[in-house]
């Protein structure tokens, strides 16, 4: 089969590789029929994460229908299904997937004896996103290994399209997640830093929970465009100062609740220094992250706010004011998505029209298309925020 | 196809029969070529300055040699990150100090000066790629024509978003109008069921419609000139 494969920083290449085959009782395959490539797949493409290795399948954003089923699948599947693959694998069994904590499954990540050394404890195991979370081979190929079949999966009512139910494996409830830990109350000003694809979810989802205003950072006026369409107010970093204008729109207070949907790879520009002194320290191998926006967000946050973090951070930062963090009483929430704590609701906001996701793509093309799709999302051309995969 | 990637693969995942072409684009790849020649250049310089000085009839000047190797490097390691344009533009800017410096040494009372002639014509022509592979760098890399507008991709149904809201699950129905602190510091009974109890009581069973009005009606109450909506 065909798959986009990582051979090593900014080389993605559409390989030829053998098809994936039932390698334990509780696996399925499935014949992808749309996968997309996340910002957070960007991070492998510049190496930030470590534990890739040449040879591994990217993409962790896929859906497609079953075409095998292991011995131990016990009928929650069958041939023929349309699923969409949450992008953290769950036992569904464990501790942790019994508390609905899944990204955090005890079980799925296969090389646990890796994560526990370097995280402290194993996470759940990771479609195409690193070693660390077991190394599984992703889902931009025409046919994904499902493990964990039975539990891993979201069925996809027929009356969705391809391009409503995608965002189902990771964006939308990634974007929710960020968004419900903030505990939004209907006076709060939200603030999202990052207007690409998860950031657009959560300024949507910030709304659909009631937010007094939602407020978009970004430095694109495409995708500013985008955050304006859903309602949120609006501020170009390029062109206004992000901690002015907060302030102006609240009033002197601050912003009550503060996503970070950006991440390690924040903008570099002269014009934010600590950037430039990030990219350094990133270079010199002294720091993996570069987080300017926590930063801002721990600077401008009101006092007794809460800063919720689903943009990806792989390891060491510098530099974080934990004293004012401190002082001001904000209250950290993070974390990989708890994909399938929120489907079920998500899904059916999608059947009765709350909320249509497919509103976010840019770009399709099909797989052998992959890797210059990557350098084209990277790069921002052609005003690209999210690109989907016909395999 | 034999592919050292194959040898790391788990049992049982797809292994590399052919590979396609790279997500690298051609002018990457030549600045990367330069990247590896200013790292090569750079250590020549940093660890035998000697024998540059003394073929070009520089004598005393390795101190400067050396400082150019460190130059060098530097800007053969940005050259081959991803700020790989800073990294060539930086290169250009080197091209220049090099010439300088060769161009003192072309004097009559350098007995040299021959070889130091042939350092600069080779300066010169690695400086005309240079400034190709940055035009070539911008063109590849730029973003052309004016940003779309999506203002048209809202994604929300229509009218009925005015600030209005249903919570993630039942639970957030049952709060306390007076409490207000975050539901990580409420008492764990009114505590919205994010973490536990998910599988208890399926979320999609959750009818939440009597809360999102109540979330309606609470704010639609702040007339807020920000509203959502239309
Ligand atoms: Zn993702
Ligand atoms: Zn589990």
């Amino acid at each position: 089969m065909k798959a986009l494969v990582w051979h090593g920083k900014e080389d993605i290449r559409c390989d030829s590789v053998t098809d994936p085959t039932i390698q334990d009782p509780r696996d399925a395959i499935i014949k992808v029929t749309s996968c997309a490539i996340c910002g957070s797949d960007l991070h492998l493409f510049h190496n930030l994460v470590p534990a890739m290795l040449p040879g591994d399948i990217m993409g962790h954003e896929t859906m497609g229908e079953v075409v095998e089923v292991g011995s131990g699948i016990n009928g929650s599947l069958k041939k023929g299904d349309r699923i969409v693959i949450p992008f953290t694998i769950t036992c569904g069994e464990c501790d942790q997937c019994r508390r609905g904590n899944f990204s955090v499954c005890e079980r799925t990540n296969r090389r646990k004896d890796l994560a526990d050394k370097v995280f402290g404890h194993t996470t759940a195991g990771l479609f195409g996103y690193s070693h660390l979370t077991g190394g599984y081979p992703g889902g931009q190929a025409e046919y994904l290994r499902v493990p964990f079949a039975d539990s891993t999966h979201i069925k996809v009512p027929n009356s969705l399209s391809d391009e409503q139910a995608l965002f189902l494996s990771d964006i939308l409830p990634t974007g929710w997640q960020a968004a419900v830990q903030c505990d939004i109350e209907p006076s709060d000003t939200v603030a999202v830093w990052g207007c690409g694809p998860v950031g657009q979810m959560a300024i949507r989802s910030a709304i659909l929970l009631g937010a007094k205003q939602v407020i978009a950072i970004d430095r694109l006026p495409e995708r500013l465009s985008m955050a304006e369409a859903a309602g949120a107010i609006t501020i170009d970093r390029d062109q206004e100062s992000v901690i002015e204008r907060l302030n102006e729109l609240t009033g002197g207070r601050g912003p009550e609740k503060c996503i970070d949907a950006v991440g390690t790879e924040s903008h570099v520009a002269l014009s934010l220094p600590d950037t430039i002194y990030d990219r350094g320290m990133q270079m010199l191998m002294m720091e993996n992250d570069r987080p300017h926006v926590l930063r801002e967000i721990i600077y401008v946050c009101r006092p007794a706010g809460t800063v919720s973090v689903p943009g990806v951070y792989t390891g060491l930062v510098d530099k974080i004011p934990l004293g004012a963090a401190m002082n001001k009483g904000l209250t950290f929430r993070m974390g990989q998505t708890h994909v399938k704590r929120w489907t079920d609701d998500l899904t059916r906001r999608i059947e009765e029209g709350e909320i249509d996701p497919s509103f976010v793509i840019t770009h399709t093309a099909g797989l052998d298309e992959g890797p210059e799709m990557y350098d084209l999302f990277r790069d921002k051309r052609d005003s690209c925020i999210k690109v989907v995969l016909k395999p | 196809m034999f592919s050292l990637a194959n040898l790391t693969r788990s049992d049982g995942d797809p292994k590399i029969i052919a590979t396609g072409p790279s997500s690298l684009p051609g002018p990457d790849k030549f600045a990367r070529g330069l990247g590896w020649f200013s790292i090569g250049l750079g250590l020549t310089e940093l660890l035998a300055p000697r024998a540059l000085t003394r073929w070009l009839g520089m004598p005393g000047m390795e101190g400067l040699v050396r400082c150019f190797g460190c130059r060098e490097i530097a800007a053969g390691m940005l050259t081959l990150s991803t700020e790989r344009r800073t990294g060539v533009a930086s290169r250009v800017l080197g091209d220049g100090l090099d010439i300088v410096a060769l161009a003192t040494a072309l004097g009559p009372d350098n007995s040299k000066r021959q070889n130091a002639g042939l350092a600069l014509a080779l300066v010169a022509g690695v400086t005309l790629l240079d400034i190709v592979a940055s035009a070539a760098l911008a063109d590849t890399h730029a973003r052309r024509g004016n940003p779309r507008d999506y203002g048209d991709r809202s994604g929300l149904r229509g009218k009925q978003w005015r600030g209005g809201g249903r919570g993630p699950t039942a639970d957030h129905a049952s709060r306390s109008g007076t409490v207000s602190a975050p539901s990580v510091l409420r008492p764990a009974s009114s505590e919205p069921s994010i973490g536990k109890g998910v599988l208890d009581e399926a979320p999609g069973a959750a009818d939440s419609d009597g809360e999102g009005d109540d979330a309606t009606s609470r704010s639609t109450g702040q007339g807020s000139r920000h509203g959502f909506g239309d």
